[in-house]
């Protein structure tokens, strides 16, 4: 429509007013633009999983593998072509051997050009040399130079052309040529193994989307056991009929390959998806993926009766993983650190070993509940200037200290840059109720220039 | 007749069926405390703390029932729903009720409903001790249907359940056993130095034994076991400059 009307990109506002006055001006929308692109590439996914953006407007997708899907090259074009269409977007799509040639034909050559591996150079011979996309200088050199279309450049030794226009645009040149392939660099890299189910009829009902998991799961699962590989990270892809993608993904401490789990993983995920999953006029395919992978050998169950305990609470861990997220499911791990609040870190269980912790020994107890950041107190009539409080306030309570164990002195650590350098005093306190608390003086009385202060770190059952 | 003799038939199951457990299928608090009825495995029993500050004395008995219950290296969920400024579970201080921290999955969570389910999750994995249900304030969702719900799960997969509820008062639930547990005055070793953790221990619930009893009792870490709280007595410090004897004589030459 526009190219009828005279309207070419480059061409400069003012002209272009000139041609259409009645022109409806937008401004560009980089984000928005960006963000549908993104979703392009999601969308694509549907086509084959190796796809690159291809800035500024295009996409690569790798079809070799996934064209017998379709019926051949051309059937699978057509499909994008179309869908997209109905999505009220506009494409232009071609075919070729290596990448930047499939580039060139698209920016430069009518939609729907196919060029089968080895003739590219027939296809793009006629194109203008500025397909080479080389600097603008070197362009305008080689049309002064008479060079206007490619053939002008393949027909000409190399060595000259390299020695006068550089080595970047003979690099090009054999590029487009179809002698030099780039390999194309996947937006993420692609599954290890996948499943998926197209749908001649978008389905919607929940029953029908557990049937499709459920033969998913089993297919996917049957092709990791023939490999002796467990799955540990899952993708499941939900492509909507309209264009919409959505995509969960669940986690597994172990490698898993059983598909009765794996769907048990799949439905508390989706239960748990903050907005639930909207089939709107239906899913039109649906695909599970294994992003990452182990080797699982076979296991013989019943025969070890710890086993079968062990396992049933990793399958735990990893349901609970899936339902409340993976950060959220802890395990306590002993860190060599005198800071209490580096002593004992708290790490996702998923995948976590079981550790021993080390004995308490003659170790000063510790709080069951530390204050993360710790509360400032108010503290009141020490007897020495070292000692503890004899009374404070905590959270608008007045407490009067009835025993009191300490100091224990913890020194910051030196090797860490940061920006606490002042050494704590402990106090282990008990109020006359039997409340026990932990305290501590921040910094040493005398030594440091601001007055110190009082903090509650944790308490003692 | 025949309806008396059916119901007498069918107290008689009810008796055989409440007859005393085996040891294994029961955790026993320690040895030395008298009348301390054992909490059954495989059920479910409620710890209270009246008042929000009590929670950490609760919640410390409560890891020292998890440590005893604990069997076997076996894993314990803790499911926690409570707020920021309660503090946060702190691994050294479980080890110091005798739980090794590394064999316990912690769980905090947002709202009572997700601690629930959590739980119920918990409760259908066999290879777990026992499961903590450990809800700060009012939580309306854990009612006399949920905690059958509970229960019932609890005795089919053998795991020990832990209702913990912190700062709220008693309400209608289908637990075998309540406690409400509050803080108590250590007992001091002298020295005015606080002594090992104690708790007030008050029975509100149990199916067989008398409820309203307490008890006053103190974690023994040697042990790893609940114990009578030790009587406060000063103790004599050591002499430092001479042997035991001289001292003795010279105490005696004193008196």
């Amino acid at each position: 429509m526009a190219r009828k009307a005279g309207l070419l990109p480059g061409l400069a506002f003012a002209d272009a007013r000139a041609r259409v006055p009645l022109m409806r001006v937008e401004k560009e929308d980089e984000a928005a633009d960006a963000i549908l692109i993104g979703n392009l590439v999601r969308w694509c996914d549907r086509y084959t999983p190796v796809i690159a953006q291809d800035p500024p407007n295009g996409l690569m997708l790798e079809i070799s593998g996934s064209t017998h899907l379709f019926g051949g090259e051309k059937p699978l074009m057509d499909d994008a072509i179309t869908r997209l269409a109905r999505m009220g977007l506009t494409a232009f799509a071609t075919i070729a051997g290596t990448t930047r040639a499939a580039r060139a034909l698209g920016r430069f050559r009518a939609t729907g050009t196919i060029a089968p591996p080895g003739a590219e150079r027939d296809h793009v011979a006629s194109l203008p040399v500025e397909a080479l996309e080389a600097d603008e200088k070197v362009s305008l050199a080689l049309r002064r130079a008479g060079l206007k279309t490619i053939a002008d450049l393949a027909s000409r030794p190399r060595k000259p052309l390299a020695a006068r226009f550089g080595e970047d645009l003979t690099l090009r040149l054999a590029e487009v040529l179809g002698e030099i392939d780039r390999p194309l660099v996947p937006h993420r890299p692609p599954p290890v193994f996948s499943a998926e189910c197209r749908f001649a009829d978008p389905i919607g009902l929940a029953d029908d989307i557990d049937g499709a998991l459920s033969g998913l799961a089993h297919e996917l699962c049957e092709g990791l056991s023939r490999l002796d590989r467990g799955g540990r990270a899952f993708e499941v892809t939900f492509f909507r009929a309209d264009g919409a993608v959505r995509q969960i993904e669940v986690l597994s401490g172990q490698p898993l390959r059983a598909p009765k789990t794996l769907l048990r993983l799949i439905s508390m995920r989706l239960d748990a998806l903050p907005d639930p999953l909207d089939p709107g006029f239906g899913f039109d395919m649906i695909r599970i993926a294994v992003l990452d992978d182990d080797a699982a050998s076979a296991v013989q169950p019943g025969l070890d009766g710890d086993n079968g305990h062990e396992r049933s609470v990793i399958d735990l861990i990893d349901r609970l993983a899936a339902r409340f997220g993976s950060d959220a499911v802890n395990r306590f791990v002993a860190k060599g650190s005198h800071l209490p609040e580096r002593a004992a870190l708290a790490v996702p269980a998923l995948g976590a070993q079981t550790g021993s912790w080390p004995e308490m020994g003659t170790k000063p107890p510790r709080p069951l509940f530390l204050l993360s950041p710790a509360e400032p107190i108010e503290a009141m009539a020490a007897e020495v200037p070292d000692g503890p409080p004899k009374r404070f306030r905590w959270r608008g309570v007045l407490y009067d200290t009835l025993y009191v164990e300490g100091p224990e002195r913890i020194a910051p650590e030196w090797w860490r840059a940061a920006k606490d350098v002042k050494s704590r005093d402990y106090f282990r306190v008990e109020d006359g109720e039997g409340h026990r608390f932990w305290l501590f003086r921040y910094g040493l009385y005398g030594h440091e220039r601001e007055p110190v202060r009082w903090f509650m770190h944790g308490l003692f059952p | 007749m025949d309806r008396a003799h059916d119901a007498l038939g069918r107290l008689r199951a009810i008796a055989s069926m409440s007859a005393p457990l085996m040891a294994s299928e029961t955790v026993s608090l320690g040895g030395q405390l008298s009348g301390l009825p054992a909490l059954s495995r495989s059920t479910v029993h409620e710890f209270f703390a009246l008042r929000k500050e009590d929670a950490p004395a609760t919640t410390g008995f409560v890891a020292g029932v998890v440590s005893r219950a604990g069997r076997e290296s076996r894993l314990s969920l803790w499911v926690r729903c409570a707020p920021l400024r309660a503090g946060a579970l702190y691994g050294a201080g479980l080890a110091g009720m005798g739980i090794n921290p590394a064999t316990l999955i912690h769980l905090p969570v947002d709202n009572e409903k997700d601690a629930l389910r959590a739980a119920l999750e918990g409760l259908r994995c066999k290879g777990l001790a026992s499961v903590v249900i450990d809800i700060a304030g009012p939580a309306p969702h854990l009612d006399l249907t949920a905690t059958r719900r509970l229960k019932l799960a609890a005795a089919e997969h053998g795991v020990t359940t832990l209702i913990l509820r912190a700062g709220t008062d008693p309400s209608p639930s289908a637990a075998q056993t309540r406690w409400q547990v509050a803080p108590s005055l250590s007992a001091s070793p002298g020295l005015s130095l606080p002594g090992n953790p104690a708790f007030a221990v008050t029975l509100l619930k149990h199916p067989s034994e008398g409820t309203g009893r307490s008890w006053e009792m103190e974690w023994d870490h040697e042990t790893r076991a609940f114990a009578p709280k030790t009587l406060s007595r000063p103790v004599a410090s050591l002499p430092f400059d001479r042997t035991h004897r001289e001292a003795g004589e010279s105490l005696r030459a004193r008196a």
